[in-house]
């Protein structure tokens, strides 16, 4: 069954359902809920990434480098997890 | 319901790297196959992330707020409902979804006005049958199709506390599995589903084989 369905349409959904998976009142969950409709608070996600996320409570590694990508009315950027190998030993046996 | 076409190509693109690249080089392409629909005017650029480096999407500005121009429906009685059936829109708890509530008779008199009100949505829709009395063959037809088109959105529809009498109806008309049905409790579980592969690359527990 050929069901056509429009990349806005699927990225919304890919987007509630990860705010759904960490849980809506999960500090990252509501921070990107924010996001979503505070100018002030994207651009500084944005500009100061790091910053930003440790205000909201969201505390990661001094080591980790984090970048946050805009997405606009023009531009859709799609992440990808680190390959996995499914037949190393790196991989969890099924 | 449906797995999410989106989901599932960065879920294979997580093993597959033969995949991964074409992904990479020819998105636009690789999703279309995937029967995502990219309007030729938006770029998507795919990003890989690593272990030392964390890549978070903040989805474009407004896009997914209730309050915005192309999810807004109203709140309330829906007016020009023929006479039998009832329709009133109500927020869902605090989801970013709508409930739509029917009651009544869902006949061939009333059903284009369900259709046409199902049809405004661009967010995620439960349905409340719990008014409803009577649901006739046209009643089903439409919702079969307002199903559809909300999917061709990327929206989808749930219906909840539907009666006995119409849930053994949905049953024997072999309509059923079409649809989601949640009760009140199933429904508290709802959200807790659903990988949350785009923000900060987590990667699935064990390999995916489903192509």
């Amino acid at each position: 069954m050929a069901e056509r369905v429009s990349i806005r349409g699927v990225f919304r959904r890919l987007f509630e359902d990860s705010v759904g998976a960490m849980g809506r009142r999960s500090p990252f969950g509501r921070l990107m809920q924010r996001a979503v409709v505070d100018p002030e608070l994207r651009q500084k996600l944005v500009r100061t990434p790091k910053v930003a996320l440790a205000e909201a409570g969201v505390v990661l590694p001094d080591e980790l480098a984090v970048e946050v990508l805009e997405n606009t009315d023009k531009v859709i950027h799609l992440v990808l997890p680190p390959l996995i190998d499914a037949h190393s030993q790196g991989g969890q046996p099924s | 319901m449906k797995a999410n076409p989106l989901q599932r190509v960065i879920e294979r693109a997580c093993t597959d790297a033969a995949f991964r690249a074409q992904l990479i080089s020819r998105p636009h392409a690789v999703l279309a196959d995937a029967g995502i629909d990219v309007p030729a005017e938006i770029e998507v650029r795919v990003h890989e992330s690593s272990e030392d480096r964390l890549l978070i999407v903040l989805p474009a500005q407004g896009e997914y707020a209730l309050g915005d121009a192309k999810c807004r429906l109203p709140e309330g009685p829906v007016a020009d409902v023929p006479e039998g059936m009832t329709l009133a829109w109500q927020q869902t708890m605090n989801l970013p979804k709508r409930t739509l509530v029917i009651k009544g008779k869902v006949d061939a008199t009333t059903a284009p006005a369900l259709r046409r009100e199902i049809d405004r949505a661009f967010v995620d829709i439960d349905l409340d049958f719990s008014g409803i009395t009577v649901i006739g063959s046209a009643g089903l037809g439409v919702l079969v199709a307002a199903q559809q088109s909300l999917r061709g959105r990327g929206c989808s529809m749930c219906l909840r506390l539907v009666p006995e009498p119409i849930r053994n109806l949905l049953e024997v008309s072999g309509l059923l599995n079409l649809f989601e049905v949640h009760d009140v409790d199933e429904y508290r579980q709802l959200f807790p589903k659903g990988a949350g592969l785009l923000f900060g690359g987590v990667a699935p527990s064990k390999p995916i084989t489903d192509v």
